[in-house]
């Protein structure tokens, strides 16, 4: 097939080549996937790959709330740590942590919350997430949650590398290395983000490290046009764009067939093809015009403060449709606010949290609805995870500091449990109550992977002659988290 | 007389260095242990059973001078259980190793690290 029918074939195709096929049935929204182009496939390094044992999920969004929101003040309801507010944090609590972070320790504070019990699990969720408290039932708790690391952009990057360098390949890139891609038409991994600039710990939190460059994450930026420089300018024609590519295309094979191991090169190349193929697909993929009016409102699109994240989770759902495997939401800022530029409360808590909640609250709630009422629940899981908590005492008078030592996350739909929680905090909500539960980013990482029909400990890569993992040395699949 | 002054000052900070240097484990052991330990990881998960075994009995002798260490100093009885559980975790995997037993090996050499970062995260801060 010639590289211009194999086009045509692609664009005719009404690109529908749903590889997921392969390893995980039909792309919703997609057609199965051409012979041809599955041979096209076989010498490359994003066909599709089988899984270790039959995955429960094809997709994974992953929800950084990036800032390290405060899980005392939205999910981890402390009666203790009202009664001892204002005073000094008993010393029995303090073992074991060393509490270097800006500012000293504080006395324990509360910020002011009503709490209330939620669906049939019986969830605890505050005020600030009323929406998101509605889908109780549908979430697995994680309140043991531990990291390392006292600054946002070094546990950002363990979040997401697991290490607090940066060098390794993020879970995306490992989840793209393993599966290869389920629709050759947009990337299989791609990182989304509401605000105007790029996340400021930046894109070494979706680089594929010293996996191929071909596995990266590829970031959309807000806005009609997903990618930068993607569209075709309007002065060139079509044929000349053509015969351009054609000669680009034809240099670097040549570049390629001279150094095979040059894994940027053809990271590179196969850029280029994607990106022609993206000027219809990405468009397309991003566009929400044809979203009636009730999802807009269930993803708070018209709200000024929830609309930008809003439209960020629709996006997601589109991209899961589309067969995306990984996809990292970075959350940002409300349009339009100068003062507060994620969770990170240090001060003001009441204002940051009462504004950032409410960004994310009504369009997560969305997010779950609408996954759950097109059948796509099943077969994406949505990860909310942050870089760590925040502590139980105060800082600066109404904030609070970071905490690695025991915060919340969650998981939602498939593979894990539905209204099930695991793990607590001591009574105040500083660290883990039992060590033996605590749940690092490794285990975490790991779980998700099981999900996927991964075992972390055999999705590996040789790395100049070491065999790499994507939990280094460590990780364990929680199992009990596991429906 | 200055002369004198500054050689007692000098001998004080020395023997304050080797006072120090006593109480605390020596950290190019630590490293050592580290960078063995991923070695193990790496040759247990491409089934080198020479690579594996050699790191594996490197890691036993330098958990036995931990354990050493922390028996001696007298008040740690956290570190000294965490050290000993490595140096029995590495015996183990010794011997899974030997039965090219490599998948058991990895479970057993993840729960090692486990263990590592179990005693920095919380005996060190204790």
């Amino acid at each position: 097939m010639s590289l211009h029918s194999r086009r045509d074939f692609l664009v005719k195709s009404g690109l529908g080549l749903g590889g997921a096929a392969v390893s995980a049935g039909v792309v919703p929204g997609l057609g199965s996937f051409g012979a041809a182009w599955a041979a096209d496939l076989a010498a490359d390094p994003l066909a599709p790959k089988a899984p270790h044992f039959p995955a429960k999920a094809k997709s994974v969004i992953w929800l950084h709330m990036n800032g390290a929101p405060s899980t005392l003040d939205l999910y981890d309801y402390k009666p203790e740590l009202v009664k001892l507010a204002g005073k000094e944090v008993p010393a029995s609590f303090l073992k074991g942590i060393k509490t270097s972070t800006q500012g000293g320790v504080g006395k324990l504070w509360v910020s002011d919350r009503k709490w209330k019990q939620h669906g049939e699990s019986g969830a605890w969720f505050s005020d600030l997430v009323p929406n998101i408290a509605q889908h109780a039932d549908k979430l697995t708790f994680i309140k043991s949650s531990v990291t390392v690391g006292a600054t946002h952009d070094i546990s950002i990057l363990k979040l997401n590398t697991g290490d607090l360098n940066p060098g390794r390949p993020s879970l995306g890139a490992w989840v793209t290395y393993a599966l290869g891609t389920a629709n050759p038409d947009l990337p299989a991994y791609v990182v989304l983000y509401n605000g105007k600039s790029e996340p400021q710990a930046g894109s070494v939190n979706w680089s594929s490290g010293f996996l191929p460059a071909v596995y990266q994450g590829t970031a959309f930026r807000p806005g009609p046009s997903p990618i930068f420089y993607l569209e075709r300018p309007e002065a060139r024609a079509e044929q000349q764009q053509r015969a351009s590519l054609d000669l680009l295309k034809k240099l670097n094979n040549s570049g390629a067939a001279k150094y095979p191991n040059d894994s940027e090169l053809r990271a590179r190349l196969r850029s280029y093809e994607l990106a022609e193929r993206m000027q219809v697909s990405a468009p397309e993929a991003v566009d929400l015009s044809k979203e009636s009016e009730a999802t807009k409102e269930m993803y708070a699109l018209n709200d000024p403060v929830a609309g930008t994240y809003g439209t960020t989770l629709l996006r997601a759902r589109r991209l899961v449709e589309r067969g995306v495997r990984f996809i990292q939401v970075v959350s940002g800022a409300p349009e339009g606010d100068t003062e507060i530029t994620s969770w990170d409360a240090h001060s003001d808590l009441e204002v940051n949290h009462g504004t950032m909640a409410r960004m994310v609250d009504k369009p997560i709630a969305g997010l779950l609805a609408d996954l759950k009422q097109r059948g796509l629940l099943e077969t994406t899981l949505v990860v909310w995870t942050s870089e760590f908590g925040r502590t139980s005492y105060g800082q600066s008078g109404n904030g609070r500091d970071h905490n690695p030592w025991g915060y919340t996350q969650w998981m939602a739909g498939a593979g894990v449990k539905a209204g099930f929680t695991y793990g607590e905090t001591d009574e105040v909500g500083l660290q883990t109550a039992d060590k033996d539960k605590g749940v690092d980013t490794y285990d975490l990482q790991a779980t998700v992977l099981q999900t996927l029909g991964l075992d972390h400990l055999k999705t590996t890569f040789l790395n100049n002659g070491r065999s790499e993992r994507p939990t280094v040395v460590y990780g364990k699949v929680i199992k009990e988290l596991l429906a | 007389m200055r002369k004198a002054i500054a050689v007692a000052a000098a001998l004080l900070a020395l023997a304050g260095s080797v006072r120090s240097a006593e109480d605390e484990l020596d950290t190019d052991l630590m490293q050592s242990i580290e960078d063995s330990n991923k070695s193990l990881a790496s040759n247990i998960g491409i089934k080198d059973g020479k690579g594996a075994s050699t790191d594996a009995k490197d890691l036993t002798e330098m958990f036995a001078k931990v354990e050493a260490f922390y028996v001696k100093k007298g008040d740690a009885a956290d570190a000294v259980d965490l050290s000993k559980k490595s140096l029995d975790l590495s015996g183990q995997i010794l011997k899974q190793i030997a039965a090219k037993d490599f998948d058991t090996a990895t479970d057993t050499a993840t729960t090692l690290s486990r263990t590592c970062k179990t005693c920095h995260n919380f005996y060190k801060k204790s």
